[in-house]
């Protein structure tokens, strides 16, 4: 992991799928913590997410508020932190996806896991790590019956490029 | 010299598997349960006779490695 933070410390674009969100959080390349789901069931399923602001590499080609089908398959995906960084992530627009329903509308029966403000995935403040507990990559081609996953992959490529 | 560490999660962090608990032992006629909280409990075998250095440097494993202080509390006790 020392390698994987100099190269976030440098600026590297970092993301974490599932483990390895809960690894980065560990980690301290993101804030918080990822805890047993609320109904202490693995949950393995397709959800719907609400993105957030896509002034990040991970979500430059998504326009804030799209909303993406991608599946989850994880027992301790619950998003914890505390009130003040709760204010932090808010205010700085690091809560990237939010779990929602098929129209979009965050609500607590679209939440899978008990998460902290329906979150589903973050970044760091300085937006170049990122971590989200649902699978983009298991949603990236039309034969897996989704390819909204793609975007994020695409996102950080266009943002790359650009750079 | 035996390091015996306890590891429980925060008061605001909610606990479900306490929570399941809980609701278990009230299911098989338990009663007068107010909360269940479940941690770990892990004991490390240490050389040397240095109580105060030990007591250190197991704080610090537990700090590091141990316990995930975002979502939980630790104690340590250092005894023979």
């Amino acid at each position: 992991m020392a390698a994987v933070t100099e190269f976030a410390n440098q600026g590297g674009l970092v993301l974490g799928i599932c483990n390895g969100f809960q690894i980065l959080c560990e980690a301290g390349l993101l804030p918080g913590a990822l805890i047993r789901n609320r109904s202490i069931k693995f949950r393995c399923e397709f959800v719907w997410l609400r993105t957030g602001p896509s002034n990040t590499p991970f979500t430059c080609k998504a326009p804030e508020g799209t909303v993406l089908r991608i599946p989850i398959a994880h027992g301790e995906g619950c998003y914890f932190a505390d009130p003040e960084t709760q204010k932090k992530l808010e205010a700085n627009g690091q809560i990237l996806w939010r779990y929602c329903n098929e129209q979009g509308q965050v609500e607590a029966e679209a939440n899978p896991n008990g998460s902290l403000l329906n979150i589903a995935g973050i970044c760091n403040e300085k937006k170049n790590v990122a971590g989200l507990m649902p699978h983009p990559e298991r949603a990236s081609e039309d034969i897996l019956s989704s390819s909204d996953g793609r975007t994020l992959f695409e996102s950080m490529i266009q943002w790359h490029c650009k750079k | 010299m035996k390091a015996k560490i306890i590891v429980t999660p925060k008061k605001a962090v909610l606990d479900p598997q306490g929570k399941t608990v809980q609701n278990a032992l009230e299911h098989i006629g338990f009663k007068g349960v107010k909360d269940v909280r479940i941690g770990k409990y892990i004991e490390i075998e240490l050389e040397g006779t240095d109580r105060e250095a030990a007591l250190r440097s197991i704080q610090e494993a537990s700090h590091k490695i141990l316990s995930n202080p975002v979502i939980e509390d630790y104690s340590v006790e250092i005894c023979d």
